[in-house]
């Protein structure tokens, strides 16, 4: 099957007005602007196939939103090649609007004054969705969500949760084929973030949608993706399963430690990465040759109480990738 | 088309439920609104009936009638949508227009409306219906039929300034210049000094939206006149289209 989204070596390059602080450089500001070339995505390249949900993973900063926006045809590529379900992104038509979407966890589309439902109506009239089918997507969805008992409420008396529950519903009242998400889940409390990623994947799922997702939140990208694609400073790192980032930049293993009396970090130091200690508990990586070895000493030596080994969290798997900024 | 009939009857109910959710503060408005319209009558009416605009009363009350539909329409609709359009660049929500499948302008266009010149509107007609005894039918038909274009006119190139807005971010104040620019309107073009004139004609449309609609009722304008204003609506919607479409390029958006 043909792929749905092909980027090609995409490149974005921003001007940004600096400004110097105090009076005379905001006269300086006022006269003469000075502008500085921000290279936000350098030469990334990438594709997805049909009914594929990928995480895509950075840091603040990384391109990883300036990406999605050259996908989704928000923004104009510096340099390189974008096609999203056949279509250049930046043309806009209609043909491929109707069929993507784009979530912003930080930006809300609803008319924060008026009940849910007054969006909903406007939106199914600039999708031209045919009145029996709108209420038809309307039960479903709220169904779906459950938020049947909001949508009648205004929206700045919903709660983050309830609020974001229906702007995926406002985002996906058209059935897109392609879903950008970009930090669905942000700000939202465990039990949100859940009914958020079920309802994603249900979604994606019974539609067969292809979604490329942004979260900071490691649980949203371990329930939902299979493949992560791993950007830092504009530049591609990994693109790949998650079981071969973890094998590929985790050659260790978490080692939890159960302590008769605490120990500073220095005298754990000797047996591998102190990642973490706090009171009786400690966390240390240790190379999977040297693991059996270094699990022998420990107890030996040290007052062990309980010991654990363990893969290490995906999120320190990610951030050392991003510490160290190796290449794929 | 009617997709777009639908979002425009959608969007118009959403604003008014807008307005009324705050029912104090509608009133506040409304009231606000009439005096300061009633206030506008009066000095024109005054200026009309000492001679100085060189206009019967009746033709007086034309020219006002138009004036007072087109600064009612500002209030309710130029002036919001422009504000609305630069808060959407300002906060990084343009996003929400620039990925619908409908003409981002046309949606830009009508996102919101204010009841503050509602009582501009009423105002207007009822000026109109005053005035009526100096118009002649036909003439009367074709000033109404005017009205239509000659606002779309006014609203374009208003919107066409507002572009700037994409990369200045703020234009609140230049939405308080084309409203004040517009306004003065309400005195027909010909009683200003010629250079003033001659810059109310030919670089702000002041005269194509708001007066010409008032001497096409009055018969000092010929039918060309409204011909006139339809290609005018056509010439602006192009070139707002087309620079619309490179301030786009040129968006590089609030980070998100």
């Amino acid at each position: 099957m043909e792929d749905v989204v092909v980027a090609e070596d995409l490149s974005k390059t921003y001007l940004v007005a600096e400004k110097d602080p105090g009076f005379l450089g905001t006269l300086r500001h006022f006269v003469r602007r000075r502008y500085k070339r921000i290279e936000a995505v350098k030469g990334v390249s990438f594709r997805l196939r049909p009914g594929e949900i990928v995480g895509f993973l950075g840091p603040n900063g990384a391109g990883k939103t300036t990406t999605l926006k050259m996908l989704a045809g928000l923004l104009y590529p510096s340099r390189g090649r974008v096609r999203v379900l056949g279509y250049a992104p930046f043309e806009r038509r209609p043909g491929f609007l109707k069929r993507i979407t784009l979530v912003m966890g930080n930006k809300a589309q609803l008319l924060w004054d008026l009940p849910v439902l007054d969006t909903l109506r406007i939106n199914a009239a600039v999708y031209d969705i045919p009145e029996p089918e709108y209420r038809r997507r309307v039960e479903r969805f709220a169904a779906m969500l459950e938020i049947e008992a909001i949508l009648t409420q205004p929206v700045r008396k919903l709660s983050l949760g309830e609020r974001m529950k229906a702007e995926l519903m406002a985002a996906l009242l058209h059935h897109p084929r392609v879903l950008f998400l970009d930090e669905p889940t942000l700000g939202l409390d465990v039990n949100a973030q859940a009914a958020v990623r079920d309802f994603v994947r249900r979604y994606a799922r019974e539609e067969g949608a292809t979604v490329l997702l942004t979260s900071h939140y490691m649980a949203d990208i371990e329930a939902l993706a299979e493949r992560v694609i791993l950007i830092h400073r504009g530049r591609l790192l990994f693109d790949g399963g998650l079981r071969a980032l973890v094998a590929r930049f985790a050659p260790y293993k978490e080692v939890r430690l159960d302590l008769e009396a605490p120990l500073e970090p220095a005298a754990l130091a000797p047996y591998g990465e102190v990642v973490g200690v706090e009171g009786q508990s400690a966390r240390l990586l240790v190379e999977k040759p040297r693991l059996t070895a270094a699990v022998a000493r420990m107890l030996a030596a040290l007052p062990v109480r309980d010991l654990a080994v363990e893969e290490p969290p995906l999120e320190e798997v990610i951030g050392r990738v991003f510490r160290e900024g190796r290449l794929g | 088309m009617g997709g777009y009939l639908r979002v425009l009857a959608r969007s118009a109910a959403a604003a008014a439920a807008v307005w009324t959710a705050y029912r104090a503060d509608f009133l506040a408005a409304l009231l606000g609104a009439l005096v300061e319209t009633a206030g506008r009558v009066a000095a024109l009416f005054a200026l009309v009936r000492a001679g100085v605009l060189d206009l019967a009363p009746d033709e007086g009350l034309v020219y006002l009638g138009v004036a007072s539909i087109a600064i009612g329409f500002f209030r309710c609709v130029v002036g919001p949508n422009l504000v609305a359009f630069s808060e959407r660049v300002w906060e990084g929500s343009l996003e929400f227009v620039l990925l619908r499948p409908k003409h981002p302008v046309f949606l830009l266009l009508v996102q919101t409306a204010s009841p503050w010149g509602l009582p501009d509107l009423l105002a207007g007609a009822a000026l109109l219906g005053l005035g009526h005894r100096a118009l002649g039918a036909q003439a009367a038909v074709l000033g109404s039929l005017a009205i239509g274009p000659a606002l779309l006119v006014a609203y374009l190139f208003a919107f066409l300034l507002a572009l700037v807005g994409f990369f200045s971010v703020h234009v609140h104040n230049l939405v308080h210049l084309v409203t004040g620019l517009f306004a003065a309107g309400q005195y027909p073009v010909r009683a200003y000094a010629l250079p003033v004139r001659v810059f109310l004609t030919f670089v702000v449309p002041v005269y194509g939206a708001v007066n010409l609609p008032a001497e096409l009722a009055l018969g000092r304008v010929g039918p060309a006149g409204l011909l006139g204003l339809w290609a005018g609506v056509a010439v602006f919607w192009l070139l707002t289209d087309r620079l619309f479409r490179l301030a786009v390029r040129a968006y590089a958006s609030a980070s998100g």
